[in-house]
């Protein structure tokens, strides 16, 4: 709550709806810095819990250093801050746990996630940092709509994973460290990929 | 995954729940399919199988349409793979948790049987050891009873997890081998709704078989159902173990009731029985036989009772005459204390 005007007119604020004036700067891993409305910040549950527990005033938001965010850099930043900005005020949605989901993609978000796939993945890898309920679910949507009609090869493919053979490569280093169990999950998946040549699942 | 910004991050620098969370948007089938993109995606989807537990119906015999389905306990959500003119039809329904309304999402196979994409399916389950089934019905002839063996039973190290296991018009060889790979113990019930017939010695040699194993001795409830046949096959005395059973036999000797009633008195787990017979035993021979003294109902003069020595539970053997085509009689045998 903004305390930049001489508390006697709080009683006015309450009688009349007065939007949120204060903005938060944040910092991204590569030293970029971003201005973003308290509105905005209440779609990342991770970034409101912090900014509520700092307890900032107006002059604390301007005169202490920006917020760190280590995990982020800016151009990933950059986008989750535009969607926050866009989407301020809406609910957030719930989980009802159903499948598949049902989950359209508004314009505006459509635009901002027509980036590249490593992009998008570390964008998905930010809102479900920041716990951003709603970006997570457009974006998980995006990466989804990307696999229509696509053979496991392809996918593997628009997915960016990583080849059988450098796969195989990382798997023999990890092996020694694995448990029987997971041994035997890989096992079994190398097995039915050897069977199941002419298989549907 | 700490520093997945720091190099070109790809699906896999995801967290599990993440991934999880994309692959609920695919279409069922897509769904399923990518558990053969990574072992990641494998390990999603088949967790996602055993978080619940499932009814499946095989319907495969070579002739005639065949059908399987893959549902919930409650019906939803439900997979089913039909026939159709040039391949095969699947259906995946739900209910939408908000309003409640049935979602359908249909897709075609061409140029493929229901039985190859439903075994698929199954096995998929089958050869998760997290999975649970709850129900399962198998109508299969030898062909796709070979097929089903070769495709999952054959490369299954654990026991399948059913808890009541159906058959209808199966040969005994096919019962005795899917029932070898079922956990014995978990499965409570057993229904056999009459069988391929293969006579004679073979057949009894089988059904020993069948009746020897331990998934079928620690069922609870043993049901053979022979249709137009019977079940001589099975020796009664091979189900007088279970809690509680039904039983075709072609005739039963009043020395064999006898007997019946013997063990019965000594089944600790015994509730009630129905004994279907083909045979002209009238109730009089019925009633002389079983021996004295029983306790005579006065309402229902078909119903004699014993009370199981040295207990204070009660044997009621309740005489039923039917005449439809041919004769039938059913003995219901009840306890209560």
């Amino acid at each position: 709550m903004s305390v930049e005007n001489a508390p006697v007119v709080d009683v006015d604020e309450a009688a009349i709806p007065v939007e949120k004036k204060m903005y938060y700067r944040f910092e991204s891993n590569d030293k970029k810095e971003f201005r973003v409305s308290e509105l905005a910040i209440q779609q990342s549950e991770t970034l409101n819990r912090l900014v509520e527990a700092m307890g900032y005033t107006s002059e604390d938001v301007e005169n202490k250093p920006a917020i760190a965010i280590e995990n982020i850099d800016g151009k990933t930043l950059k986008l989750v801050f535009q969607w926050c900005e866009h989407h301020k005020g809406e609910a957030i949605p719930v989980d009802d746990g159903s499948v598949p989901k049902i989950v359209e993609i508004p314009e505006f978000d459509a635009k901002l996630m027509d980036i590249d796939n490593g992009l998008l993945f570390k964008l998905i890898w930010a809102a479900d940092y920041l716990n951003i309920v709603q970006l997570l679910n457009v974006s998980c949507k995006k990466v989804a709509n990307m696999a229509q009609g696509k053979t496991p090869a392809q996918l593997r493919r628009v997915y960016l994973l990583p080849s059988d053979e450098e796969d195989e490569a990382a798997k023999r280093a990890a092996q020694e460290a694995q448990d029987p169990r997971a041994r035997e999950v890989e096992e079994e998946f190398e097995e039915r990929k050897r069977q199941g040549g002419n298989s549907f699942f | 995954m700490e520093n997945c910004q720091s190099h070109r991050p790809s699906i896999s620098d995801l967290p599990m729940e993440i991934t999880s969370h994309i692959l609920k948007n695919l279409n069922p089938w897509e769904f399923i399919q990518s558990r053969k993109v990574c072992k990641g995606f494998k390990e999603i989807v088949d967790h996602h199988f055993s978080l619940q537990s499932w009814n499946v119906k095989l319907n495969c015999v070579s002739y005639g349409g065949t059908e399987v389905s893959i549902s919930s306990p409650s019906g939803y959500p439900e997979y089913s793979y039909s026939e159709t003119d040039t391949g095969c039809d699947a259906i995946y329904s739900s209910t939408d948790q908000i309003s409640g309304d049935v979602v359908k999402i249909q897709k075609t196979f061409e140029g493929k049987f229901p039985s190859e994409i439903g075994i698929e399916h199954f096995g998929i389950l089958a050869r998760n050891p997290m999975v649970r089934l709850n129900k399962c019905d198998l109508f299969l002839d030898a062909e796709q009873g070979e097929i089903l063996f070769k495709k999952i039973f054959d490369l299954m190290d654990h026991k399948l997890h059913i808890e009541y296991l159906e058959f209808f018009a199966t040969l005994l060889s096919i019962i005795r081998r899917v029932l070898s790979h079922v956990q014995p113990g978990f499965l409570e019930k057993i229904s056999i709704n009459g069988f391929d017939y293969a006579e004679g010695e073979e057949a009894e040699k089988e059904a020993k078989a069948v009746a020897d194993m331990s998934q079928w001795k620690l069922a609870k409830q043993l049901w053979a159902d022979g249709y137009d046949g019977y079940f001589s096959l099975f020796p009664i005395d091979n189900f007088l173990h279970a809690e509680k059973f039904f039983i075709e036999l072609e005739e039963i000797t009043v020395v064999d009731l006898v007997r019946v009633k013997e063990k019965l008195f000594l089944s600790p787990n015994f509730k009630e029985a129905w004994i279907w017979l083909h045979n002209d035993l009238t109730i009089e021979e019925f009633t002389a036989g079983l021996g004295s003294p029983p306790i005579k109902d006065v309402d229902s003069p078909n119903c004699i009772t014993f009370q199981i020595p040295g207990t204070e539970e009660y044997l009621d053997f309740k005489f039923n005459e039917y005449n439809f085509f041919s004769s039938l009689r059913c003995i219901e045998i009840n306890k209560r204390s």
